[in-house]
């Protein structure tokens, strides 16, 4: 699933951007993985905005990252066991 | 030659309140060339002797850009010359949070960048209970580290004399940028190594670790509430609103009556007539028209850089950013597109709040469209002259005429929102609108920060936008005053009214004669200058407003007057707006687009209303 599908306040663990891909990558994912979206961090949804939803404000790597819907939906994750 | 620093760090690490600590009030703002991101250049000094020339580049997360403003950065940082832009570079690190400001650290001192860190923000780093073994961080990261506090000066002193110290010892290096740069620093694997590196710089140099914010997340749970957020919110920006409309008015008041008590001196001293009329109509009521937008001015960049040191204007842009992104524009679009009903002028210098080029185009392109203040007289005499004054639907509190001015607004800014959308499927793709950000933690402002930018966006807007619109209001001035005959000057003979009588064949289908379109004329100025110019070319003596309805009906007949509103509407902005326009784009072209766009629907709508009302009637 993608992170904007995820339960929230649940640890999950990031399923994109493994060390081995190599493509050229949008300037969104770049944005993405500097932040800390990398294949097997640990990242939890801690808030949406009110009315739609959407952005998603989520804990990565110790900080709080605000991701917009479109955002969202190129970090997959599964929920850490 | 005088050596250059130049200040590197990611946004909101405390940069520029360093920049200002180290050169104090030895700086300028200028742009960079060819793009409109602030450079900000200022000079070390010493017994009042400039020693060092810093220049504080934009905040930088990378060096793989996405952002104007990064762009700028990792343009001047990755130049293969590197070291003809600056001799040393000085890295500002957030000491409360290294894990992300060490990034760039590792990336520059890859590249062989001669660095100096300051660590910033280590006293509120130590309150949360953080200490580091300082000598291992300095030999690890090969640097001098300098821990510092931007906000109380501490530690400025000894990073001056580190600079000055490894200014003399330190040997130029080829920097080792690679040759496929960006696609390099945009690998996973190159990106998990330098986290990897992080990881385990952190956990030897760690002797106890940092607290959480648990003070921002308290206060998040309110600022970000699905229902007090909101509230907070929508206060935040009545208030902006409030004072941009009512709250300034008495300075600008005060502006005024000083450029009418000058106007009277001259009045009084100077005998020539013509000599006196250049004087106050030309060039006082030119000047006091720029300075009187400067309480506006400064008082909203009061508020936009207080909400920015404060980590709210992030926070505002997080619960906007759907709804405004259902029109095409990002979150923090809002507060450009609010304080623009105030005025376009400092509506559009906040456009730069928006960090995607194209967004931030599209929402200047757009904001002529939003009812600005100086529309409302214009509007209240003609609706004056237009809609009775009478209760709609029996409901006494409610008037046709306040409904009317209501719908008037909804229209501005109904047609903002649809232009932007047109805007939005034809401009052409530059980067990626992103949202993508993380919120900074809660700080107190400082007032002389605040201070700082209050000055220098003043500097910007009289400096290069006050010139234009001088010499235009003395070119106007000139065009309603001359020819005179026996010295006394007549708008009807004007070469004002010449122009009038040009253009009255493309606007008679608006039923416009020359007597609107030369009194139009002047209000490329300032619009409410209309009223003024109509009651000259109508000769009606006094100014009331009644007086003025009267004789507009009696003059032009109702048809006319409608497609006059509405044509106000949409009507091109006043040269103010054309001037900052210019500047904010640094290009005559986006100006051009921007009043060829209005004057098209304002012409076109007009012209409907005008027919419609005449087969309604």
């Amino acid at each position: 699933m993608t992170i904007n599908q995820a339960p929230m306040q649940t640890s999950l663990i990031v399923r994109s951007f493994s060390i081995h891909e190599v493509r050229e990558f949008s300037d969104i994912e770049s944005r993405l993985m500097h932040l800390g979206f990398l294949d097997g961090e640990i990242v939890k949804v801690t808030k949406k905005a009110p009315l739609f939803k959407e952005p998603l404000l989520v804990e990565v790597r110790g900080r709080s990252v605000a991701l917009s819907f479109a955002e969202a939906e190129l970090v997959v994750v599964e929920v850490a066991k | 030659m005088i050596s250059k620093i130049a200040l590197v760090g990611m946004p909101n690490v405390g940069k520029t309140a360093l920049f200002n600590k180290l050169t104090g009030s030895f700086q300028r703002v200028a742009n960079f060339p060819g793009v409109t991101v602030e450079k900000k250049i200022g000079w070390i000094s010493e017994n009042g002797h400039k020693i060092f020339e810093v220049v504080d580049l934009p905040g930088i997360y990378s060096l793989d850009a996405t952002t104007l403003d990064e762009k700028v950065t990792k343009d001047f940082l990755l130049k293969k010359e590197a070291e003809a832009s600056a001799d040393l570079f000085v890295l500002v690190l957030d000491a409360t949070n290294l894990d992300k400001s060490l990034y760039l650290a590792y990336q520059l001192k890859e590249l062989g960048y001669p660095l100096v860190i300051a660590l910033n923000l280590m006293d509120e780093a130590k309150k949360r209970n953080f200490s580091l073994d300082m000598k291992m961080f300095s030999e690890k990261l090969n640097a001098v580290v300098v821990p510092t506090s931007a906000s109380t000066g501490a530690g400025v002193q000894d990073l001056i004399q580190t600079i000055k110290i490894v200014m003399k010892t330190h040997q130029r290096v080829e920097l080792r940028v690679p040759d496929n740069a960006q696609k390099t620093f945009r690998s996973p694997v190159y990106v998990n190594n330098i986290f990897k590196q992080i990881d385990k710089l952190l956990h030897e140099v760690t002797i106890t670790k940092l607290r959480p914010d648990t003070f921002s997340e308290r206060i998040d749970n309110f600022v970000l509430h699905p229902v007090w957020g909101i509230v907070i919110l929508f206060a935040t920006l009545i208030l902006i609103f409030q004072t941009l409309f009512s709250w300034a008015t008495p300075l600008q008041d005060g502006i005024e009556y000083l450029f009418s008590y000058a106007g009277q001196l001259i009045t009084t001293h100077v005998s020539n007539p013509l000599l006196k009329s250049l004087l106050v109509d030309g060039v006082i009521s030119g000047v006091g028209g720029v300075i009187v937008f400067l309480p506006q001015i400064v008082l909203l960049f009061l508020f936009i850089q207080f909400l920015e040191d404060l980590g709210y204007l992030g926070r505002a842009a997080f619960l906007m950013d759907s709804l405004m992104r259902k029109i095409g524009l990002p979150g923090k679009s809002v507060i450009p597109l609010l304080s623009s009903h105030a005025c376009a002028i400092p509506g559009i210098l906040s456009t730069r709040v928006i960090d995607n080029y194209r967004e931030r185009l599209i929402t200047m392109l757009v904001i002529p469209l939003t009812t600005c203040s100086a529309r409302l007289p214009v509007y209240a005499i003609l609706i004056g002259a237009l809609i009775p004054n009478i209760p709609v639907a029996g409901m006494s509190w409610l008037k046709l005429p306040g409904l009317v001015l209501f719908g008037l607004y909804m229209l501005g800014f109904t047609s903002a929102l649809v232009v932007s959308l047109i805007f939005k499927k034809t401009l052409p793709y530059s980067s990626p609108s992103m949202l993508l950000m993380e919120l900074p933690p809660y700080r107190i402002p400082k007032a002389k920060n605040l201070l700082m930018t209050m000055k220098n966006k003043a500097m910007i807007f009289l400096k290069k936008a006050g010139g234009i619109i001088l010499i235009v209001s003395v070119v106007i001035w000139a065009l309603v005053t001359f020819p005179q005959k026996d010295g006394v000057s007549h708008i009807e003979q004007s070469y004002a009214a010449q122009i009038g009588h040009v253009f009255e064949p493309v606007f008679r289908p608006l039923g416009f004669d020359w007597r609107i379109t030369t009194a139009l004329i002047p209000s490329i100025g300032a619009r409410e200058v209309v009223v003024s110019a109509l009651s000259l070319v109508l000769s009606i003596e006094g100014d009331s407003q009644e007086h003025m309805s009267v004789a507009l009906v009696e003059q032009f007949g109702l048809g006319t007057l409608v497609a006059l509103l509405i044509w106000f509407v949409f009507a091109p902005q006043c040269i103010s707006t054309f001037a900052v326009m210019k500047r904010e784009t640094d290009s005559l072209k986006w100006p051009v687009i921007m009043v060829l766009y209005t004057m098209t629907l304002a012409y076109t709508f007009a012209f409907l209303a005008r027919q419609l009302f005449l087969i309604w009637s």
